[in-house]
């Protein structure tokens, strides 16, 4: 898992590439955190389109959660440099 | 599975313990979040365990293992791709793929002597050689400089009768940490505009490249040195807007003028979602081009003479993409409908005879995935001549002879995976004087790092 380092800010949006770390970080966050959800638990999270409204999505998240270990490698990555977000770049703070 | 279930439970109980005992209203919605929470879980529950049960009933446990093998195969084949792309910004190795492009076509007419009336073709445009052939052989290379950047290169080792030639399709950098989502692109690449010139030809979904292609952008890409700048908006919609300025050197600019700055783009693209399945991308973007000497026409075509043309480029492109993938379960079932107009006017002359013309064209394909691995599509595509010109022109390639250029490509593709994908496709070919029918046979397959492909 990605690291998860949340700074102590109001209205924290949070992109979770599955639901089961969306649900976490809204657990973790309370009404602190808005959570966008990439994919629902009926998508096999392996095989999803870097589609426009994810970019966007990613575009206006301070911080990332995904699983990692190459679950998401066919989309996370032209969805991080696609949406020119430097806070959410690989070893930046919100990735 | 009861038994997991209930652990779910818990720990989401667990979960939401701390938060409790401020008020009612937090409770229930806290208790509406879990509710759903749970029906969620459930619903996922109900899949896997349908899955299980599925493979229970599997009589041959050896069958069982072997596509078990064969998905750690898969999953090893994608494993090298997480060295740059995931992980760490400096990493050693960049990540290194190479792509295979292999056919058989075969053609009623001679493809040397293809031409299309009234839009003579520069450089590779055309539908290839006929029999075996070995297209492209793309080698790419590419990492996170450090924090702030991104290289990539892609080489292009283009076999054919005349020996190998060796193309640098792309090397480019790009930044990755500019403030308000801009980025900044430098070096050669394909210029963002339209929908097919910024994708690599091994992800078209079709052999050739469509007619407006061919006639406008010399049948493959217009990839260029310069720069680009882009933002994308931080809205719920997607926008991206951006320019460029190149140094106009590749079709269909051309000597490199104004200094080593001959071409500029503008663009901008939409996009977004419509429920869970259903999603789109529109834009426009707009090419200026300055040309010097261009030279055009082969030996084969029905007016041999070369024509040379000096002057100035303005290509205007407005495309689309909708995409519908019931839940977004692209691996099972997707339709794609893709589709592009470009509007083409040139002012200069044409050996040395001034010309003034609009010309224009458009393709539309669909793409459905049937069942997992398998999918089948048909494109469209038409091209309008411009017939209003010097009569000093008109025993050359401008002449269109009235026709109205166009093409039929019916294609039915099956991939193992993304990894390879094996082509069959039907061209009926009326953009010529002489119709033509067309097959290809093709396999796409890459090894190493490969990285994901655009929407």
């Amino acid at each position: 898992m990605t690291a998860f380092s949340s700074p102590a800010l109001a209205d924290l949006s949070v992109f979770a590439c599955e639901p089961e770390w969306g649900a976490l970080s809204s657990e973790l966050g309370g009404d602190n955190v808005k959570v966008r959800d990439a994919t629902s638990p009926l998508q096999d999270p392996h095989f999803v389109s870097a589609r426009p409204s994810l970019i966007a999505a990613v575009r206006k998240a301070d911080i990332v959660v995904c699983n990692g270990a190459d679950l998401e490698i066919g989309w996370l990555p032209l969805l991080l440099r696609q949406s020119a977000n430097k806070d959410v770049q690989p070893s930046a703070r919100g990735n | 599975m009861k038994i997991f279930k209930t652990f779910i439970m818990m720990a989401l109980f667990l979960g939401a313990t701390p938060v409790w005992a401020e008020d009612s209203d937090e409770i229930a919605e806290i208790k509406a979040e879990m509710q759903q929470l749970r029906e969620m879980y459930e619903e996922a529950i109900e899949r896997l365990e349908g899955r299980i049960g599925e493979l229970e009933a599997r009589p041959a446990p050896n069958e069982i293992s072997q596509s078990e093998i064969a998905r750690q195969a898969e999953a090893a084949q994608v494993t090298p791709v997480s060295a740059g792309a995931e992980g760490k910004s400096n990493s050693f190795n960049p990540l290194i793929g190479v792509v295979f492009n292999g056919r058989y076509a075969n053609f009623k007419r001679d493809p040397e002597l293809y031409a299309i009336p009234g839009f003579p073709l520069f450089g590779e445009a055309g539908p290839g050689p006929e029999g075996f052939s070995l297209g492209e052989t793309e080698l790419n290379l590419s990492a996170n400089v450090n924090d702030l950047f991104f290289a990539s290169t892609t080489i292009a080792f283009d076999a054919s009768d005349e020996g190998t030639e060796v193309e640098l399709e792309e090397a480019f950098i790009q930044t990755l940490s500019l403030p308000s989502g801009l980025t900044l692109k430098a070096g050669r690449f394909f210029a963002a505009i339209g929908y097919l010139n910024e994708n690599h030809s091994h992800t078209d979904n079709f052999a050739i490249r469509p007619l407006p292609y061919q006639a406008f952008l010399g049948g493959a890409n217009y990839n260029d040195d310069g720069v680009q700048v882009a933002i994308v908006l931080p809205t719920t919609t997607y926008v991206q807007l951006g320019a460029g300025v190149f140094r106009g050197a590749d079709f269909p600019a051309g000597g490199a003028l104004n200094d080593g700055a001959g071409a500029f783009t503008v663009f901008a693209r939409l996009g977004g979602d419509i429920g869970f399945s259903n999603s789109w991308l529109a834009g426009v973007s707009y090419l200026q081009a300055k040309a010097e000497g261009q030279m055009f026409g082969e030996p084969g075509d029905v007016f041999p003479d070369l024509l040379t043309f000096t002057g100035t480029t303005k290509l205007l492109i407005a495309h689309f993409k909708y995409q519908w993938a019931p839940q977004g379960k692209i691996r099972e079932k997707y339709f794609t409908l893709v589709g592009e107009f470009l509007h083409r006017k040139r002012d200069g002359n044409f050996n040395g005879i001034p010309y003034q013309g609009t010309d224009s064209g458009f393709y539309v394909e669909g793409m459905y995935k049937f069942a997992v691995g398998w999918r089948a599509g048909y494109r469209y595509s038409q091209l309008n001549p411009e017939d209003n010109f010097s009569v000093l022109l008109a025993n050359t390639g401008l002449n269109s002879f009235g026709m109205t250029p166009r093409t039929h490509e019916f294609a039915i593709d099956w991939a193992r995976n993304e990894f390879s994908i094996v082509r069959l496709q039907f061209t009926r070919d009326l953009s010529s004087l002489f119709s033509d029918n067309r097959i290809f046979l093709q396999f796409i397959m890459s090894i190493g790092a490969h990285g994901a492909h655009n929407f």
